[in-house]
């Protein structure tokens, strides 16, 4: 999913003139981090009015209060700590090798149009079956370690990544391709000059959607049976009915998610910086 | 294309992806003469803390390792890939596995129902001022047990048939146990089907209507199984039903009680009066054939088995009451 | 529509043929290799295709042309779970295409949102499966929500990256013109933002289907995601298989007429993807 909301984008975008000839200016100066803030802050008082309320249980909803000092504890547990590495280590392991088979293959797909339309009926078959369908088998083959979340992980996110790189070299402008060709360019170096760094901003964009689709992933493996990472911790919690550090630890993995989203951008734009412009959809 | 960057990422997630496995070997001995076994696990199990806080699996020369993993197809495929040599699954479970054609034996029992005089360890559970009093009220309603077609959903469904009530009128619906009283409380089921130990503090808030288990004939709630070509080879199969025997014993011994609860909630995260007021099921090592044959007749009576298997060959000769 | 003669649609279908043979016969290869492969291995987990296609018929369709050729499973199973996945889509479009105009043009409500958002989307839903059936009782309710829940947020992010990217120059021109609000909506806010829009809605179908499957795992008493359970359950690995290969006939339609439908109404966009280009 394509995004333009990023901390440090906000500075450009003020220059833009943006919405409608209508919104106008008289909010004035109220920066974004405030209003970013006033957002989290409207979230935990509408929470804890709702359980206030009675709407919901305290046994089922913690009071966030509650959840917030439980957080606390848990982020400087150690075996939490680790039980957090351990799921970034399946992420990480995931990301690369879906990415090290997914982008090749994706470029040479797109690249022969003989093979992409054949291509994309397998990507849409493939991606609509949800991983955790596979649990049974992929414990068969990987056993209950690290190795059985990345496949499911690498299962999950391959299909994205495959697509967009695919997405990527059919997007690439036939008269750039056209101007390449008539000036006696070789296949290597129109690869290398037009198709690659036009696929970039995509192969990008499927790179971003697999990261957080990689931690949830990796997070349900462990919800539903694995030996370590963060969400059998929270299922241990679950057993204990503690709902407080339940949701604790949901609010800490919401929170590794986003710090996971923000380091992708940062280096999306360091090392695509002429995505920008043509960032549109992930599709 | 950059193929000589691209090849360096490709040999790179490959040395990661290898350096990530290797835990998926069989039983292997240790050079003090231990074998290394690894046992699945649903958490906290009191045979387990107490053999390991106590020992006994060490006695009988086992370096156990638990392994997490959820029942059922999960746990059979772990033992049948050799993640892990014993798998922790139900009577049901294992018959309906072995029945299906995989390569597995049963190694040992662990838990059994509790049959009266013991107090009820299981409940049908209702809230405390629900009209439903019998099992012929449950008729049409819905019941929360934690997995379809699971261990709860057999034993609830068989009482029920005993009681004249037609198990297909009644809708199961799974949960996670700790949503079971919630749900019951605020009348989204209309009854839960669980052990007294996963109340919770509901206590007071919810009451049985019975003990589905007891009314039924000895059920193999915990057992073992492994993988057939991990029982021929040596003798830890052997070796793990005997401590799991012994282990028994000795938690049967009211002297131990304390010290018990103590290990449990140490893993649990729950106090141990708590856990001593539970009413625990009964522990039981050896197999008993018999009550392992009625058990599968209840699943072909409930339509889940076509017909009855020979589970002769199914348990091991050692494990046999 | 009208009388316009046999021949037309005859021509069209066997294009339609045609077109369809090119997109699937690497579909077709991958699943010969699998049989062979089954074959060869053995495995009860994973049973050659030949055996999966059998359960497949066994267990979904039936012979009577009455009930659309469909079995009694598939109107008890597949029925309820398309239901759902409807509703949680459709309220997720809704939810997601308003929200994501008004975060998009309303810059405080960006900036108010956004934190929110980014967590929103990276809690894991299926950790909120309990407080789902707390709020919605064990009920389609609970599903819709889930599906509605995971398929909002590429589509409001989407929303929101199409109409803050709309030409400035378009933005200037709409400007001077003094367009009122009504005519700025709907001819220069809405068609500039809708390939966005679509990209996001196209990434839902494949998140819905994911998580209409997922969220029936608890607290549902029928659905294509309830049927997987027991039948795993029951060590049934043909029959889950069938129901996993219908999941992906599924995600094949979805997509195909997606597709379509953004073929038709995005005629005139310029980056509206290729998908139906035969020459490169």
């Amino acid at each position: 999913m394509a995004s333009d909301v990023h901390v440090i984008d906000q500075v450009e975008a003020d220059a833009r003139p943006t919405g409608g000839p209508v919104a106008a200016r008289r909010w004035g100066p109220t920066p974004d981090w405030v209003l970013g803030v006033a957002g989290v802050v409207t979230m935990f008082v509408l929470w804890d009015l709702v359980v206030r309320a009675g709407a919901v249980s305290v046994d089922s909803l913690p009071y966030p209060v509650d959840t917030l000092r439980r957080a606390g504890e848990l982020l400087v547990d150690v075996t939490f700590l680790t039980e957090v590495a351990q799921t970034l280590w399946a992420w990480l392991l995931a990301m690369l090798a879906a990415s090290a088979v997914g982008i090749p293959l994706g470029l040479t797909l797109g690249y022969f149009s003989a093979l992409y339309r054949p291509s994309s009926s397998v990507v849409h078959a493939g991606r609509s079956i949800p991983s955790s369908a596979f649990l049974p088998i992929a414990i068969l083959m990987f056993g209950l370690g690290t190795q059985m979340k990345v496949s499911l992980a690498i299962y999950a996110i391959f299909w994205p990544i495959l697509l967009n790189a695919m997405y990527g070299v059919r997007d690439t402008e036939p008269l750039m391709l056209a101007t390449g060709r008539s000036m006696g360019w070789t296949r290597t170096r129109l690869l290398t000059r037009v198709v690659l760094p036009s696929a970039a901003p995509s192969i990008a964009t499927g790179l971003r959607v697999a990261s957080s689709t990689a931690l949830i992933v990796v997070l349900s493996a462990e919800l539903l049976g694995a030996t370590n990472g963060v969400g059998t911790v929270i299922t241990t919690y679950q057993q204990a009915q503690r709902p407080d550090f339940v949701y604790a630890g949901i609010l800490l993995v919401g929170l590794l998610g986003m710090g996971l989203y923000y380091g992708f951008n940062l280096v999306e734009r360091l090392v695509v910086p002429w995505g920008q412009a043509q960032r549109e959809g992930g599709r | 294309m950059n193929t000589r960057r691209t090849g360096a990422l490709v040999a790179l997630a490959a040395l990661l992806f290898t350096s990530a496995c290797g835990g998926a070997e069989g039983a292997a001995d240790n050079a003090d003469g231990t074998t290394k076994v690894s046992v699945t696990t649903f958490g906290c199990e009191i045979w387990n803390t107490w053999a390991i806080g106590k020992g006994v699996y060490g006695k009988h020369r086992l370096d156990v390792e638990l392994v997490r993993s959820g029942g059922g197809s999960a746990a059979v495929a772990a033992v049948l890939s050799g993640a892990a040599d014993f798998g922790y699954v139900n009577g049901y479970t294992a018959i309906n596995a072995y029945n299906t054609g995989f390569p597995i034996q049963m190694v040992s029992g662990v838990n059994v129902n509790a049959l009266p005089p013991a107090k009820p360890a299981q409940g049908v559970f209702v809230g405390k001022d629900s009209p439903i009093k019998a099992a012929a009220d449950l008729a049409g309603k819905k019941i929360a047990v934690n997995e379809i077609n699971g261990i709860n959903q057999i034993v609830t469904a068989s009482w029920l048939k005993a009681n004249g009530v037609a198990p297909e009128s009644v809708s199961f619906v799974a949960l996670p146990f700790a949503e079971q009283v919630p749900a019951v409380l605020s009348g989204r089921v209309d009854a839960a089907q669980l052990g007294y130990s996963l109340l919770g503090n509901n206590n007071d808030k919810v009451r049985s209507l019975a003990d589905p288990f007891a009314s039924s004939d000895k059920i193999y709630i915990a057992t073992y199984v492994a993988a057939k070509s991990f029982v021929g080879k040596g003798d830890a199969a052997k070796r793990f039903h005997e401590a799991i025997t012994e282990t028994a014993q000795q938690l049967s011994d009211p002297a131990n009680t304390d010290e018990a609860f103590r290990l449990l909630s140490e893993c649990q995260k729950v106090p141990a009066e708590t856990l001593a007021a539970q009413p625990q099921n009964a522990l039981e090592a050896d197999v008993d054939v018999a009550a392992l044959d009625r058990m599968a007749q209840q699943m072909v009576d409930l339509k889940m088995l076509p017909k009855k298997p020979d589970l002769g060959p199914f348990v091991t000769d050692f494990a046999r009451s | 529509m009208s009388g316009q003669g046999l021949g037309r649609p005859v021509v069209t279908s066997a294009l339609a043929v045609g077109r369809g043979v090119r997109s699937l016969w690497l579909l077709a290869l991958l699943l010969v290799v699998w049989e062979v492969a089954a074959r060869m291995v053995g495995s009860l987990f994973v049973p050659p295709v030949s055996q999966i296609f059998g359960a497949f018929v066994d267990t979904w369709l039936s012979a009577s042309p009455s009930s659309l050729f469909l079995s009694s499973q598939f109107r008890a199973d597949v029925l309820p779970s398309l239901v759902r996945l409807g509703l949680g889509y459709g309220a997720a479009t809704v939810l997601g295409v308003g929200l994501g105009i008004l975060i998009g043009v309303w810059r405080p409500a960006g900036a108010f949102f956004n934190p929110l958002i980014r967590l929103g989307m990276s809690v894991p839903v299926t950790a909120l499966l309990p407080i789902a059936i707390v709020l919605f009782g064990i009920t389609s309710g609970m599903n819709v929500f889930l599906i509605a829940l995971g398929c909002l947020w590429p589509i409001l992010i989407n929303t929101y990256d199409g109409v803050r990217g709309i030409d400035r120059t378009v933005v200037t021109a709409a400007r001077s013109l003094r367009l009122t609000r009504r005519r700025y909506f709907l001819r220069v806010l809405l068609p500039g933002a809708s390939p966005a829009i679509f990209a996001g809605m196209r990434i839902s179908i494949g998140i819905a289907l994911v998580l209409m499957v997922i969220s029936e795992l608890y607290a549902a008493t029928a659905g294509l995601g309830f049927y997987i359970v027991s039948q795993q359950r029951l060590f049934q690995f043909p029959q889950l298989w069938s129901a996993i290969v219908l999941l992906a006939l599924l995600g094949i339609l979805f997509n195909a007429v997606f597709a379509l439908v953004e073929r038709v109404l995005l005629r005139w966009h310029r980056n509206v993807r290729p998908d139906s280009a035969e020459s490169h």
